[in-house]
């Protein structure tokens, strides 16, 4: 019973979310798993999130950047594997693939690099800004100009991007040279969710995920133990950076389309807000919310759209004021609370 | 004679002209335990950012056992060097259980990959627990090992600290003010475990508490507006004139 009562309690959420994920199929229509399918993708990529903004206590604005640059690679390595120049490139008089794209043209590449770039961009980045004595809130600033910064990139270089139209036409995965069905992907998605879930669980139990933490409280003192703090948080920022690449590669076969909408669009807000309701830093919270704030937004923006944003908007400064740790970090602290009764009673 | 741990000379530092330590000579034997005073705003903080990396001396210069320490980072003070710092205000994780503080605090394996290592020395990680919860056990917090840093009070909260700079199996002890914000008992038992330590370690202990440094001081240097203004035995620098002075005016000033 004891030991039962220790077990932090989200990791019972986590088991019924994984139980309600896996059965989902089994009674919804193609649409819905689709849909589903792609806030799948958005649990990674909270996940990454959460591992920055709920371990480090550095709040990125710009995530979704990192998860762009993840899905345009997958999907220009995907518009070119054929070998031949694509219809987007061809509208914008480019005749021939030019060899700096020459190594797109496998997939396997391509899914690498769409994997491997966003690691190596954020840890510059992160290098950057924390080794430089900028505070969080420079941080926060800089990764928001981040999202400018894509867009502008996205429209000079329309002949590579597509411009604002995006890429078109990605298709789903392919095994064995079997096109995956909508379910089929449905469940390849949600086991790479289950991994990376395992991965973060790992990560931040790890000694190194308890030295990140602790540098979220006192970086400095954190250094006077010996540890380079800046290292260590442009690592985990790429690591983040990582796996929101992987969450732009599984995204585009289900979209179908990257487009600078993707990126440009409320979806950093959104997954900030989702992670703010849902409770970071457990990892648990950000998958409730960004889940539930994606289901409602479908369901109520397909009737009153306005009145989404309104509920969005009251729902933030709802939190902001009475649940600033979110509803997971509530729902432990109540656990903890009890935990802390109980020993206390057990000792006196 | 003893070996020279800590030799410092005409050391200085100014932030935008203030001159906060203003030549500073200090000599501190291995194994010494040396109680550094002196009023508010003396510079007794700033000496000690300067011998730990986290200010850089305008001039003068700092060695450790031979080695000269300018320019090097915090970190590799810390960890190469060993030279650990409790800090004024009790800075222990809060997130963390009080296991976890020491755990991050423990010498060794400070690396990414170190401490992402996946634990395949189980052995080794067996040596480490017990090791832990020897310090838990001499600093009192053995009961509430599991327990959130949050939870702890402050006295219990130094006391964590001070256990975090064992783990760390520096050589050199820095104490800024260990014994702020602690009940009477508190503070005497601090003062023994320090008593304790010198001898096998060397001993930096900044306070402002006289019975305190009556209790435990050696050898006491007083600071003074930047500059080194005694030092000796607690009993001559209790009769030093320039010293009573310096107090006086204090607490005239209050
Ligand atoms: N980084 C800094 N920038 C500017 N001024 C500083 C800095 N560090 C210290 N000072 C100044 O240097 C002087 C000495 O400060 P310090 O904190 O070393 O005194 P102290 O002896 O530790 O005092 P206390 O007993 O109050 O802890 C103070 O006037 C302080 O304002
Ligand atoms: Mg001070």
């Amino acid at each position: 019973m004891k030991k039962i009562l220790n077990i932090k309690i989200n990791y019972y959420f986590d088991a019924l979310l994984f139980f309600f994920l896996a059965t989902f199929p089994m009674y919804s229509s193609k649409f819905r798993i689709e849909q589903m399918s792609r806030y799948l993708c958005y649990v990674i990529l909270i996940f990454s999130l959460d591992l920055l903004w709920g371990y480090s206590g550095t709040l990125s604005l710009g995530h979704s950047v990192l998860f762009g640059m993840g899905g345009y690679i997958y999907a220009l390595s995907y518009s070119l594997k054929d070998g031949e120049v694509p219809a987007f490139m061809k509208n914008a008089g480019v005749e021939e693939i030019p060899d700096f794209l020459n190594a797109l043209s496998d997939l396997r590449t391509g899914i690498f690099l769409a994997i491997f770039m966003p690691a190596v961009f954020a840890f510059l980045i992160g290098l950057f800004l924390f080794s430089s004595k900028v505070g969080g809130m420079f941080f926060a600033v800089i990764t928001c100009a981040l999202i400018t910064l894509a867009s502008l990139f996205l429209n000079n270089q329309s002949a590579y991007t597509g411009g604002a139209n995006g890429i078109t036409g990605v298709g789903r995965f392919v095994f064995g040279g079997q096109k995956l069905s909508i379910p089929q992907n449905y469940y390849f998605i949600l086991l790479i969710v289950l991994l990376v879930y395992f991965f973060c669980r790992w990560l931040t139990r790890s000694k190194f995920g308890k030295v990140i933490i602790a540098t979220s409280e006192n970086d400095q003192r954190v250094k006077f133990l010996g540890y380079k703090t800046s290292l260590f948080k442009a690592f985990l920022y790429a690591i983040s950076g990582m796996l929101a690449g992987l969450a732009g590669v599984l995204f585009v076969p289900v979209s179908g389309i990257i487009a600078p909408t993707d990126i440009t669009g409320t979806l950093s807000t959104i997954l900030v807000i989702a992670l703010a309701v849902g409770g970071k830093g457990c990892l648990t919270g950000g998958a409730l919310g960004i889940i539930l704030i994606e289901w409602a937004q479908s369901a109520l923006s397909e009737s009153f759209s306005n009145l989404w944003q309104l509920i969005l908007g009251l729902l933030v400064i709802f939190i902001v004021f009475f649940v600033p740790e979110g509803f997971m970090g509530k729902v432990l602290g109540w656990q903890e609370k009890i935990v802390m009764k109980r020993k206390e009673t057990n000792n006196g | 004679m003893a070996e020279l741990a800590l030799r410092i000379r005409d050391l200085r530092v100014s932030f935008s002209g203030f001159k906060a330590i203003d030549g500073v000579d200090l000599d501190v034997e291995k194994g010494e335990l040396r109680a550094i005073i002196g009023p508010n705003g003396a510079g007794k903080t700033t000496l000690m950012d300067l011998i730990t990396g986290k200010s850089i001396p305008t001039g003068g210069t700092i060695d450790y056992m031979g080695k000269s320490m300018l320019g090097k980072s915090v970190p590799s003070i810390a960890e190469k060097y060993g030279i650990a710092r409790k800090f004024q205000n009790p800075n222990v994780f809060s997130r963390l259980t009080v296991y976890e503080n020491l755990y991050v605090a423990v010498k060794g394996n400070k690396t990414i990959a170190k401490t992402l290592s996946f634990g395949f020395k189980h052995k080794k990680k067996k040596a480490v627990k017990e090791y832990i919860e020897d310090i838990l056990t001499q600093v009192n917090l053995i009961e509430y090992k599991d327990i959130a840093a949050s939870y702890l009070s402050h006295g219990q909260r130094q006391w964590l600290e001070i256990g975090m700079l064992l783990a760390q199996q520096a050589e050199l002890l820095i104490f800024d003010e260990p014994t702020a914000g602690m009940t009477a008992d508190e503070t005497y038992k601090t003062g023994e475990l320090i008593k304790k330590l010198a001898g096998t370690h060397t001993i930096l202990a900044v306070e402002h508490d006289m019975a305190f440094v009556k209790q435990i001081a050696q050898k006491v240097t007083v600071l003074n507006q930047g500059r080194v203004l005694a030092e000796g035995s607690y009993e001559e620098i209790e009769k030093d004139p320039k010293v009573i002075q310096v107090y006086l005016k204090e607490d005239y000033d209050e």
